[in-house]
């Protein structure tokens, strides 16, 4: 353990600290100008075992601390706040049409649809583990690895879509479960992946105009014409006040699954389709 | 665009006088129907975007497209963020001479672009300032968000929790050369072992003289707490090992929950911060030894006695 004070979670022996204790720690430590207060930093009350820095950034420090509860949103918009919350706790609501924003959506891709994970890591004495689901053959087996939803069309099909996914840097079995899961959740959100261009003005939910420039990424939008008009996350902007035009990606950004990895601090050795 | 005023702040028909009159004369052109079907019509509320610039000199700037001065008319603004990170990158271009210098023009100066009704939109600080030549002098500004100070020190030193057994080394170079020093005759490696203990648990031993010197030599008396804390500052990460064998010795002293306690490392340090004003009773190199990741009831089970062994 560091020098720092915080109070041991968890029972031995699966302790660590929580995300909102590490980040309101180290925030200021290695991360100033930029400032916590504790309002401004949400707690997954997942318990991480290892948090050990020596070389890299803050930017690597928060990215690896957040990969356990990768749902959670972490930014810096109010001044020089660092800002950890649950997503929809903060942010607007917008709607919008699908052809005045031209909205373009990523659509299925077998490729991308895992039904289940197999997750590779170092334990503690460097030797290589594996967790996966039932049949896997992995080290430890356990149900939560697997889809079990039928309106996933890998399910529906019967077929076995799964690759390694492998945790860079020590893990146990419980982070591995934890992070596999949240890869199983994520990467089946990237078909509703998507871009669209919101021009002008757009409506909040109260159905007040505001210019497009005020719509930010970690809001939702709903787009009310399409087939899904459920509230999506904006997840990437890009303003161009010349058009007033905001160029917004939804759910994931197009590269999602790159993104998906870094967040998870992990990278995918494929397995092909059985 | 639609071609009718769209400056100023919305306003309903029947406001006052002058909208009545506005609104029995509409203007020719009139707007495009919204598809949100609201009675008369509406003016759009404005959208033009401010900047304001915080220099580290003192300086403070307002670039924007309604600017009097040419040189404080920004134009081309672009403005991103992303989830997560929150505000990214913004841009613009400015119209002046690269070959003046202007006192807002300084890296690092604070910048806020906001909308009319002092709506922030966007928040970070000034990077670039590249001069920009061409068929007209200008410089294109460039801004990232607050997120970028996460990368300013690309070499943190941050210890949270470690269970990585693979970082136990021997002694340093410096530690023999004060073995050396000490009058110790044995300067080999210290030895690490790992190894299933009692099925899935493991077992993490480190013994050897170089051991020996990690523990100023106490008087007797001193309290633990004075005793930990100067080790604490004077050493490097290895120490955390050490303070649990001195926490250990304690509780062995001390006649506590030895065999519960001895195989928690870090629960010893909280137990341990408890018995601070205990003195210490001992002056001598003691043991080394953890037992990390252990099932405490297959421990209990196959372990009765104390799981202490002693390397000298």
């Amino acid at each position: 353990m560091g020098r720092h004070g915080l109070l041991l979670k968890g029972t031995w022996p699966n302790v660590g600290y929580t995300d909102k204790q590490i980040l309101e720690y180290a925030i200021p430590q290695v991360a100033a100008p930029l400032e916590v207060d504790s309002e401004s930093i949400e707690d997954s009350e997942y318990i991480i075992p290892q948090a050990w820095y020596t070389e890299g950034t803050a930017a690597d420090m928060v990215r690896d601390v957040t990969k356990y509860s990768s749902w959670m949103d972490w930014f810096v918009y109010d001044g020089l706040k660092f800002e950890y919350r649950k997503p929809g706790t903060y942010g607007k609501f917008w709607k919008a049409y699908v052809g005045d924003s031209n909205l373009n959506s990523l659509g299925e891709d077998s490729s991308r649809l895992w039904e289940s994970v197999v997750v590779s890591y170092t334990d503690a004495d460097g030797s290589t583990r594996t967790v996966g689901p039932p049949g896997s053959g992995a080290g430890y087996e356990t149900p939560e690895l697997k889809l079990s939803d039928t309106d996933h069309p890998a399910v529906r099909a019967e077929l076995t879509r799964r690759d390694i996914l492998d945790l860079r840097g020590l893990g146990t079995p419980a982070t591995a479960i934890t992070v596999g899961k949240r890869f199983l959740e994520e990467a089946n959100l990237l078909s509703r992946s998507g871009s669209a261009t919101l021009s002008g003005y757009v409506l909040d939910a109260y159905g007040v105009f505001w210019p497009a420039a005020c719509v930010k990424s970690g809001d939702w939008i709903s787009f009310v014409d399409s087939s899904d008009p459920s509230y999506r996350k904006i997840v990437g902007k890009n303003y161009t006040h010349d058009s007033r035009a905001a160029e917004i990606d939804v759910d994931a950004p197009p590269q999602g699954l790159e993104a998906l990895l870094e967040r998870l601090q992990a990278d995918l050795i494929p397995l092909g389709v059985a | 665009m639609p071609n009718y005023p769209r400056r100023g702040p919305l306003r309903r028909p029947g406001a006052s006088s002058a909208h009545r009159l506005r609104w029995v004369q509409p203007p020719a052109a009139p707007p495009t129907p919204s598809k949100v079907r609201i009675s008369g019509w509406h003016e759009y509320p404005p959208d033009r975007i401010a900047c304001r610039i915080d220099a580290p000199n003192g300086a403070i700037g307002r670039w924007a497209e309604d600017e009097p001065l040419a040189e404080n008319v920004l134009t081309g603004i672009t403005l991103s963020d992303e989830i997560p990170g929150g505000c990214k990158d913004s841009g613009g271009i400015l119209a002046r001479d690269p070959r003046l210098d202007f006192r807002d023009e300084e890296v690092f100066g604070r910048v806020k672009f906001y909308q009319p009704g002092v709506s922030k939109v966007w928040e970070g600080y000034l990077d670039k300032a590249p001069d920009v030549s061409g068929d007209q002098m200008s410089i294109s500004p460039a801004c990232v968000g607050n997120q970028k100070h996460l990368e300013g020190n690309s070499a943190i030193k941050l210890g949270i929790i470690d269970c990585d057994l693979n970082k136990w080394v021997g002694p340093s170079a410096q530690r023999r050369q004060n073995l050396i020093g000490g009058n110790r005759p044995h300067q080999q490696e210290a030895e690490v072992t790992f190894g299933p203990v009692f099925g899935t648990g493991l077992r993490f031993s480190v013994s050897d003289d170089w051991v020996a010197l990690l523990f100023p030599r106490a008087r007797l008396g001193t309290t633990v707490k004075a005793y930990l804390s100067e080790l604490y500052m004077g050493t490097g990460s290895k120490v955390m090992a050490t303070l649990c064998l001195n926490y250990m010795f304690v509780l062995q002293t001390t006649r506590l929950q030895l065999d519960l306690k001895a195989q928690e490392i870090i629960t010893l340090q909280l137990v341990g911060q408890s018995l601070g004003d205990q003195p210490v009773l001992t002056s001598s190199t003691h043991l080394l030894l953890g037992f990390i990741r252990e099932p405490l009831q297959a421990q209990r089970a196959t372990h009765s006695g104390s799981p202490l062994t002693t390397s000298r």
